[in-house]
């Protein structure tokens, strides 16, 4: 009896167990909860409006999109911002990070930029009030002093005086979405422009260590250096240099730390990353005539390879040479191997143009007896052993099939691909020396009355559109207009395409390609800060 | 001693010290000697010495003399008529050779002045590149003026266009190389700088004088393809 009664209670106790790990499902009424976030997708180029901002200016009307199931006005909105990065203070022992500014509670951002010139994080913060739920978004933006804009900066004639227009375009994301100023140099001088038609202008640094950088314009009498704050003068011609210098500047580019100015043949340079005066150089030393080609990719850090900071050509010896890093003379590469396809030291027939390509290759139009040929060579990531070809036998393609390449006064290419591009007075065209292909691709036909001034392929660097972007300079000289034809291409093949400009990339869906702006005087030259 | 005394006594002390106050009035002093001249070196050379001492290397290459002005002071009254003083040679203290050197044996003393100023002219010869030369000059008695004060009567002109090495080499070496007398005399020919310094000058000054200075060899050797620039070790000059 006693062990039946044992059996029965240990059963009993069994089975309570059992029943307690059942699943216990409570007595509460579960639904699902709705998605709640933030999000900018489809906002096209109003995107681009909070990315960079200048002092002063009112942002209004950016109104991301909040996914909800609730009506939106039932929400409570907040813009703060704080700085990037984001650092915190030492309060006695502990690390206290400021608290972020609000600036503003309303879906729709509604500010004027009133913090000073750095980088920032805004974030957008939805709350529902009744459950406390939160959606955030944030935005990196950059704020800079005003009278300083980013863009593509253009160098026009108007009326035989020099002005500075400034353009941009959703296709090129560096740049900040669609925008177009107009004369934007005179707007900052009290109308005045330049002196002189326009040669050309570039940009450099004059200091690494203070991240100050200028612009160069060179106009037919005298050139300038400007603050990107503003184009406020910063230097005239004769104060760039230790030692008086015939004005006759011919091209200039950044790259290595170093500003390299061609004037009246010679280089003349002056280091950002040393301490300077603002000042180029006497002209490095050398017997040398230097053409107008500079490269920019000249070496990396393989201590084998060519470690140079500048290559030139040297239109008395028809070759390159290369100017090695804080030296004060030109120096020479490797004698040429007879194996070697091309001797770079001496090149064969008139070099009509040279353009750095793919990478930090130089490709160089030649007009071998009247025969014109591509030889490509390449300096960059090499050793210097006696060869500096391409590759072989195909480090020789012939142009032979190029319409017009005989008359090409405007030329472009870049170092997203192995595309170039040429121009004569009425039309553009291509050629890419990878492709495989023997002729020309035809890219662009002026109308009647219409001339082209320049060319300008979108740099290197920056996800997806470098590279990608070609800008043609048109005039007309009978309506004294200008306009800017910009296409997206391919940088490899040459080809006019449709890829990163059409959603969901960079959101350029309101551009026709080609996507057209008029309203500039006669364009000269081009550039874009830092690239 | 009775009141009588007394009085007597402080009359006469009173009476002194008037007569001594009346004695102690302000007499004007004159110069009443026969008339002399002496003689007065530029400060900034002479630093108020008998001598003076003068480099070239200071100077363009293109200077090659130098007037070093000299006053004459006279010692008494001005006349109302010109005088005349007389400047010799002191050949005991001379290394300079006659070509070396020029100056007047007479100066004019204007009717009415005090004073006259007059050149000695000191020529940049080659020599002087390597050793300085002394000229010694003193006043002479002439018919207006007789030799004033000693220490004023007679000065010694030092001058060379020696150079030494800077002291402040080391820092430089990176720019300009190894050291030479010559190397420094062409930089300082060519750029017309007289001090390289890193305190006061950038890297990119340094450099842009170092082509600067390559540029300028490179001409003066293809000038002198048989001659090139050497050093007083007879190495070539490099940069």
């Amino acid at each position: 009896m006693k062990n039946i009664a044992k059996y029965l209670l240990v059963s009993v106790v069994a089975a309570l167990c059992l029943a307690a790990c059942s699943k216990d499902n409570g007595n509460y009424t579960y639904k699902d909860v709705a998605e709640f976030k933030i999000d900018t997708v489809g906002m096209g180029d109003d995107r681009f409006v909070i990315y960079s901002l200048t002092t002063a200016t009112t942002v209004i009307n950016y109104k991301p999109t909040v996914f909800y199931d609730k009506p939106l006005d039932k929400l409570e909105y907040a813009w703060v911002i704080h700085a990037h990065p984001y650092t915190g203070v030492k309060t006695g022992n502990t690390t206290v990070y400021p608290p972020a500014d609000t600036i503003c509670r309303t879906h729709s951002l509604n500010w004027t930029v009133d913090v000073k010139v750095g980088q920032y994080v805004i974030a957008m913060i939805a709350t529902d009030p009744e459950n406390g739920r939160t959606a955030t978004y944030q935005f990196y933006t950059r704020v800079d002093d005003a009278g300083r804009k980013s863009g593509l900066y253009v160098l026009s004639e108007y009326d035989g005086k020099t002005d500075i227009d400034v353009y941009g375009s959703a296709l090129a994301l560096i740049i900040g979405g669609d925008h177009f100023t107009p004369k934007f140099y005179s707007s900052l001088h009290g109308g005045e422009m330049m002196e002189g038609k326009p040669r050309f202008i570039s940009y450099g640094a004059l200091s690494t260590k203070l991240n100050d950088n200028c612009y160069y314009v060179f106009t037919e009498t005298d050139g300038v250096s400007l603050d990107p704050a503003g184009l406020k003068q910063i230097d005239r011609f004769d104060q760039m240099f230790y030692v008086p210098t015939t004005y006759n500047p011919q091209a200039l580019k950044y790259t290595n730390n170093c500003n390299f100015l061609i004037n009246d043949g010679k280089l003349h340079l002056f280091y950002a990353n040393k301490t300077n005066d603002r000042k180029f150089s006497a002209p490095v030393s050398g017997n040398y005539n230097a053409s107008t080609y500079l490269q920019a990719q000249t070496k990396n850090s393989t201590s084998t390879h060519i470690n140079a900071d500048q290559i030139i050509f040297d239109k008395i010896a028809n070759g390159f040479r290369p100017y090695y890093p804080l030296g004060a003379s030109l120096s020479q590469f490797k004698p040429t191997l007879p194996t070697a396809e091309i001797d770079a030291n001496n090149m064969p027939g008139t070099v009509v143009k040279s353009l750095e390509s793919n990478g930090g290759y130089t490709l160089n139009v030649m007009n071998i007896s009247d025969a014109y040929w591509l030889y490509v060579l390449k300096f960059y990531a090499r050793a210097d052993e006696g060869d500096l070809s391409f590759g072989g036998p195909a480090s020789k393609i012939s142009l032979a099939g190029c319409k017009d390449i005989d008359k090409a006064r405007f030329w472009a290419s870049s170092n997203s691909g192995g595309a170039f591009f040429y121009a004569t007075d009425k039309a553009v065209y291509s050629f890419s020396y990878t492709s495989g292909q023997t002729a020309q691709k035809d890219i662009w036909q002026c109308g009647a009355g219409e001339e082209i001034t320049y060319l300008l392929q979108l740099g290197g660097g920056g996800f997806p559109t470098a590279g990608c972007v070609l800008w043609i300079a048109v005039w007309n000289e009978s309506t004294k207009t200008g306009k800017l034809v910009e296409f997206e291409i391919d940088p490899t093949g040459g080809g006019v395409r449709w890829q990163w400009g059409a959603e969901p990339w960079v959101g350029a869906s309101t551009h026709s390609n080609p996507h057209i702006t008029e309203g500039f005087g006669k364009i000269k030259s081009m550039t874009i800060l830092g690239i | 001693m009775n009141a009588i005394m007394k009085n007597t006594i402080l009359l006469a002390a009173l009476g002194i010290m008037a007569t001594v106050l009346w004695g102690c009035k302000n007499d004007g002093f004159y110069y009443r000697d026969i008339p002399r001249i002496r003689m007065e070196a530029p400060y900034i050379w002479s630093l108020g010495t008998d001598s003076l001492e003068y480099s070239f290397l200071t100077s363009p290459i293109s200077v090659t003399q130098y007037d070093m002005e000299i006053t004459l002071h006279i010692m008494g009254e001005a006349t109302a008529y010109d005088r005349t003083a007389n400047i010799t040679v002191d050949q005991s203290r001379t290394t300079a050779t006659a070509q070396q050197y020029s100056l007047p044996t007479t100066i004019t003393i204007p009717a009415g002045k005090y004073k006259a100023t007059f050149n000695v002219t000191i020529q940049r010869t080659a020599d002087l590149q390597t050793e300085g030369v002394r000229l010694g000059i003193r006043l002479l008695d002439s018919d207006d003026f007789s030799v004033g004060v000693i220490e004023q009567a007679r000065m010694l002109l030092k001058w060379n266009d020696m150079m030494s090495r800077p002291t402040n080499w080391a820092s430089l070496q990176e720019f300009f190389g190894d050291f030479s007398l010559v190397k420094y005399r062409f930089m300082i020919n060519t750029t017309g700088v007289l001090e390289f310094s890193v305190d006061t000058m950038t890297w990119s000054q340094l450099t842009s004088y170092k082509m600067q200075l390559q540029t300028a060899l490179a001409e003066y050797n293809a000038a002198n393809p048989l001659n090139p620039l050497k050093d007083e070790n007879n190495a070539l000059v490099t940069f």
